[in-house]
């Protein structure tokens, strides 16, 4: 920069120089040549050199500085003679520079109009946090012009040919180059990635096809090799036909999109967490489920030994005992498959979800702890229900919380009236969830369940239903809990129907 | 193999019953099963020596608690408890309301047979003590009001002479009712009959021998 100035001061004494001497040459032509022309409109020539270094009292001085001379060079040649031709020329003379310098003075005033607006935009390009770009994608102008199909080879040369011709900091900055010179007069081909390469495809079409403004989100490689996610808006700017300046900015949501992997991957961990917590409220329960079949099998066996060592051996006494000991061990195995299902920590799956079996499944789970309470359960399944889209495993752990929850409820409740009633119906296009308890109800605000960290419980993190209510939102549909007229609570959730095979064709 | 006895079980669980059943029958004792102790009370009294194997955990009733309703209905047949999840307050109480047994799961084989068949011993041994008892009772009840009067003050160990002063009786009376006591009694001499009226608790209470 401050060279550039260096230089200009410069070409603004040579000028000034040129234009001195000159004016002293048309002087000196004036005055010493015998010349019967106009010769003091040659000044005009001055006021222009002086324009060119575009400074407006520099302009001023010439058109000054050339009236006086003339005036001068007619004041030593025709001085004390009476007015004639001479006074003609001198008068045309001055109008000529009069009128050259005036119009100087509005090009000028002009230029520097135009020049103060060229520096706005600099300074708005360079000091952009957003990355921008100008491209010269003329050469891929011409190819298409010339008939060319934008097949994968040619959207190469395309990218290849796509010199950047100007970028601003933020730009360098966000390709991993301390500053823009990096950028400038190269291409970004080494910074593509297949994502990018295809979205240059959509976007060599969209120009094609006329389009001026055009957004896409892809993917940039820095010069580190890291992939950044980048949101990019290509503009053609109107007057230009050939694509010699195509605008490109650029958002970076790379953080962004970490930030949001984070967060789904941290709800994904205390979704599990919360399951697994669920889990081990029933552990005692479980261990029991799991233990009856064990200890009938290991008797059986025992027993099925002895039935052999007797006296009298009893084989037919000796095969029922191996009969049960199978299906006693496939009963252990079942229970520990539906555990097990609940205890991983998988991403979630998404596929189609039959309720009634989910619904069956949950009440198994929970059989025996709900004996345990002395709680009775009714359930009240519609037939026929469309199935919803989800994750099973996310749904049965919102059923089962809610079924806990509701156990829990009850706890002060007389024995013979603890009823835990789950009912599914269908709900117009969805499908409705609800698990009543005859508890003692929800005193104060009912939303105040959902907040995290709210809990009634002794020993509760108040995280259960805040997670139940994300996942039910997540799979499009709402959690709410409401009281019943004749005490106790219910909450229910809906889940959109999963559109039938059928019904798409309908 | 001959009936060691019958054992009954109440538990909840189906698979654990059956194979108890099969277990104790391979033993040679004769199982019978029941899912709750309702049924196990449908069935009235087992008529011959027997135990009960009572899972504490059970759905509705807990088995404790059937257990101290039995024993308050007078029932007198040996328990044993069985439970997955036994502890300390739990085995004591089983223990006090008179348990012959606590077995934890998983027992092995011969820990729930020996104690099926301890059990069913002191059963044996109950019932053929009360069978004494009851035909002891059923003697004295023939005995007519006199004949009671004289037993209870002979076992105190008066004379003839002395029973009779404080009955107004003569001896003669005395010797006679005392040897029909005898006869009715079945009792080979005074040392059994004071053993019998022991059992049977007819004793004269008021009878010491410093204010004979």
């Amino acid at each position: 920069m401050r060279d550039d100035a260096a230089g200009r001061r410069l070409a603004r004494r040579v000028n000034g120089g040129a234009a001195l001497l000159i004016a002293l040459a048309i002087f000196a032509l004036d005055v010493l040549t015998p010349l019967q022309g106009a010769v003091a409109v040659l000044y005009t020539s001055v006021v222009l050199l002086a324009s060119r270094i575009q400074s407006r009292m520099q302009i001023i001085l010439a058109g000054t500085l050339s009236l006086f001379l003339a005036l001068i060079g007619y004041a030593v040649m025709h001085w004390g003679a009476p007015l004639g031709s001479a006074a003609v020329r001198l008068t045309v003379s001055f109008v000529a520079i009069g009128i050259t310098t005036l119009l100087c003075l509005r090009n000028q005033a002009a230029s520097e109009e135009k020049r103060v607006s060229e520096q706005r935009y600099r300074t708005i390009f360079n000091a952009a946090a957003l990355p921008i770009w100008e491209g010269d994608w003329s050469e891929a102008y011409a190819m298409f012009r010339s008939g060319v199909e934008p097949d994968a080879d040619v959207l190469d040369r395309v990218a290849r040919s796509a010199v950047i011709r100007d970028a601003n900091d933020a730009a360098a900055q966000m390709f991993g180059f301390p500053d823009r010179s990096a950028l400038i007069g190269n291409t970004i081909v080494r910074h593509h990635t297949p994502a990018a390469e295809a979205t240059l495809a959509r976007i060599v079409t969209a120009l094609l096809s006329g389009e001026t403004a055009i957004q896409e989100e892809t993917q940039f490689l820095t010069r580190t090799g890291e992939i950044i996610d980048v949101v990019i808006h290509v503009t053609l700017p109107p007057s230009d036909g050939e694509w010699k300046r195509v605008l490109v900015t650029a958002i970076d949501l790379t953080e962004r999109n970490r930030a949001e992997q984070r967060l789904m991957q941290a709800q994904a961990e205390l979704t599990h967490v919360s399951r697994v917590t669920t889990l081990g409220q029933l552990a005692a329960s479980i261990a029991h489920e799991v233990n009856q079949p064990l200890s009938a099998i290991i008797t059986y066996a025992k027993s099925g030994k002895r039935w052999l060592l007797r006296d009298t051996p009893d084989p037919a006494e000796a095969v029922t005992c191996l009969d049960q000991i199978a299906s006693n061990g496939t009963r252990a195995a079942d229970i520990i498959a539906r555990i097990r299902n609940l205890a991983r920590n998988a991403e979630p799956q998404n596929g189609l979800i039959t309720l009634p079996p989910l619904i069956e499944e949950t009440a198994a789970l929970l059989n025996r702890d709900l004996d345990a309470h002395s709680v009775a359960l009714r359930m009240k399944v519609e037939p026929d229900l469309p199935q919803v889209a989800g994750d099973r495993v996310q749904i049965q752990q919102v059923l089962m919380n809610l079924m806990i929850n509701a156990e829990q409820a009850m706890s002060a409740t007389i024995v013979n009236h603890r009823e835990l009633c789950v009912g599914a119906e269908r709900d117009e296009t969805s499908v409705r969830i609800t698990v009543r308890d005859c508890g003692t109800g929800i005193s104060g605000d009912l939303e105040s369940l959902f907040a995290p960290f709210f809990t009634t419980k002794a020993s509760g993190l108040g995280m259960g239903l805040p997670i139940c209510r994300t996942i039910i939102e997540r799979h499009g549909g709402t959690l709410s809990a409401t009281n019943n007229p004749d005490g106790g609570a219910t909450f229910s959730f809906t889940l959109p129907a999963a559109l039938q095979q059928h019904e798409v064709v309908a | 193999m001959t009936d060691r006895g019958c054992v009954c079980v109440i538990d909840d669980d189906a698979d654990v019953r059956g194979a108890l059943g099969s277990l104790l029958r391979s033993a040679g004792f004769s199982a019978a099963l029941y899912e709750t102790p309702e049924d196990f009370l449908s069935d009235g009294p087992p008529p011959s020596a027997s135990c009960l194997v009572l899972d504490i955990r059970l759905r509705g009733e807990s088995g404790l608690d059937f257990q101290d309703r039995l024993v308050a209905s007078g029932a007198s047949i040996p328990v044993i408890l069985i439970t997955g999840h036994g502890d300390i307050p739990m085995t004591v109480r089983g223990m006090k309301a008179g348990a012959v047994d606590f077995l934890p799961k998983p027992f092995t084989d011969d820990q729930m047979l020996g104690a099926v068949a301890a059990a069913i011993e002191t059963d044996r041994a109950r019932r053929a003590e009360s069978a004494e008892a009851d035909a002891l009772q059923e003697r004295h009840e023939r005995l007519t009001p006199r004949e009671k009067e004289v037993m209870a003050l002979v076992v105190t160990g008066l004379m003839n002479k002395q029973v009779a002063a404080r009955m107004g009786l003569s001896e003669i009376t005395v010797k006679i009712h005392r040897g029909s006591v005898m006869r009715k009694m079945e009792a080979q001499s005074l040392a059994d009959l004071v053993r019998i009226a022991e059992l049977l608790n007819v004793r004269d209470e008021t009878i010491h021998r410093f204010n004979i």
